[in-house]
């Protein structure tokens, strides 16, 4: 398919502009690389198909996830939960690169693993406060489900990843992370 | 209901009691300034940052831009979001009446952007930005994020040494869908200082405008598509000669 002689120009970049959030969001979703791939292109096809109906001053990122969201619980997440009989827990495999650059930072993966390791509800709220600094009301509008859901999948989520921050906060006192 | 900053990070730590958490959470549905607030004391949020800097990899969606957009992959892409533009047309057609009427020019962004941020700055306080120690290399992965989000480049180098404030955060915000970032500073004395940038195509550019907003001291000027204010305390030639200084880094 040639999109880019069909669709208008500045909406591809707009999208391309969001994409690293988008797939951050989709990984949240998903819970591999490989599948967050694939719902990122069939987000943005669709977002491409839909552009007319993008309503001009809203929340371009907001928006494309929205749609991320639906694929997912609509489309793929089923025929994954056939393919492998599991949903929650992250592949392993399927996080970590097996070649990490120098610079990779150890801790940097440690938290990243324990993330993806939380509940598919608990990872994505994490991802869209914690990481794209939506607000809780946004983050619900994304995700379908009420804000006090949000504030209740948070709550869990700082329950488990709390261990996490007394490492930082460690690691910053040693200088390990400056 | 107001909050003190132990009863929120008491509820962060889970240790709040029942009722107390309870009356947060209610209280959050409705308050966009305390969840700042919260937001603000939420420790982990630098951490999970720190766990999601690398992600995706560099070069990661190359190919997945190439597989969606195909031929046009290569072609150039405007920096301009289209639904901006579209903004820019209308607060030109709105900015060309209100001045023919004599009236001020902020009307292209009602409400004005600047009172919004006075409003949220006037809530902080010494104590608000007390506990905020981030690390050189997380103000940069912040300052790295926020650049990406609002599509400037913000380097440390441009927000040290500027009148004895030190840096402490930088975080994403939004006004009416249009990034907003806010970047947190100390005065010598403690006191909390912000810039902020809120990414708006169509703002024609204006020169610095020193101005009181909500008792603090402010300035603020347009430039190449973006807004920027400083903002905080009551030292108007300090607030004046950091918006001097950062605008001759960033514009």
């Amino acid at each position: 398919m040639h999109f880019g002689k069909k669709y208008p120009k500045r909406f591809q970049g707009d999208l391309i502009t969001v994409m690293p959030r988008l797939w951050r969001f989709a990984l949240s979703l998903a819970g591999q690389k490989d599948l967050a791939d694939d719902l990122v292109q069939a987000t943005c096809l669709r977002a491409l198909e839909r552009e007319s109906q993008f309503k001009a001053g809203s929340n371009f990122a907001a928006w494309t996830m929205t749609i991320c969201r639906s694929i997912w619980l609509n489309e793929m997440r089923s025929q994954h939960l056939r393919k492998t009989g599991q949903l929650d827990a992250a592949v392993e495999s399927g996080l970590i690169d097996p070649s990490p650059s120098p610079e990779t930072n150890i801790f940097a993966a440690e938290v990243f693993k324990q993330v993806m390791q939380l509940p598919e509800g608990q990872r994505s709220v994490v991802e869209l406060v914690f990481v794209e600094q939506f607000t809780y009301r946004e983050a619900a509008a994304i995700l379908g489900i009420p804000i006090g859901t949000v504030m209740s999948r948070l709550s869990a989520a700082r329950k488990t990843l709390a261990p996490l921050q007394q490492d930082h906060a460690n690691q910053m006192k040693k200088g390990e992370l400056a | 209901m107001t909050y003190t900053d132990a009863q929120l990070r008491s509820y962060l730590a889970g240790t709040a009691e029942a009722s107390l958490a309870q009356q947060i959470e209610a209280d959050l549905e409705n308050d966009p300034i305390l969840e700042q607030r919260l937001l603000a004391l939420e420790g982990l949020i630098p951490v999970i940052q720190h766990g999601f800097a690398d992600q995706p990899a560099p070069g990661h969606l190359k190919e997945l831009e190439e597989k969606i957009f195909e031929d046009t992959a290569s072609e150039q892409i405007p920096t301009t979001p289209f639904y901006r533009q579209w903004g820019a047309r209308a607060a030109t057609l709105v900015a060309g009446l209100v001045i023919g009427a004599g009236m001020m020019v902020w009307a292209d962004d009602a409400p004005d952007w600047r009172q919004e941020v006075a409003s949220y700055q006037a809530l902080y306080v010494k104590d608000t930005i007390a506990s905020l120690n981030r690390s050189e290399a997380e103000l940069k992965q912040e300052l790295a994020i926020a650049s990406a989000a609002v599509g400037q480049q913000l380097n440390l180098s441009d927000l040290t040494d500027l009148q004895g404030l030190k840096l402490l955060r930088t975080q994403i915000l939004g006004h009416e869908g249009a990034p907003l970032i806010q970047i947190v500073f100390a005065d010598p004395n403690g006191a909390p200082i912000a810039f902020c940038i809120l990414k708006d195509t169509g703002a024609s550019d204006t020169a610095m405008h020193s101005d009181n907003l909500k008792g603090m001291a402010a300035a603020d000027w347009t430039g190449n598509g973006y807004r920027y204010l400083v903002i905080g305390g009551d030292n108007q030639n300090r607030i004046d000669t950091v918006a001097q200084q950062i605008h001759s880094h960033v514009l």
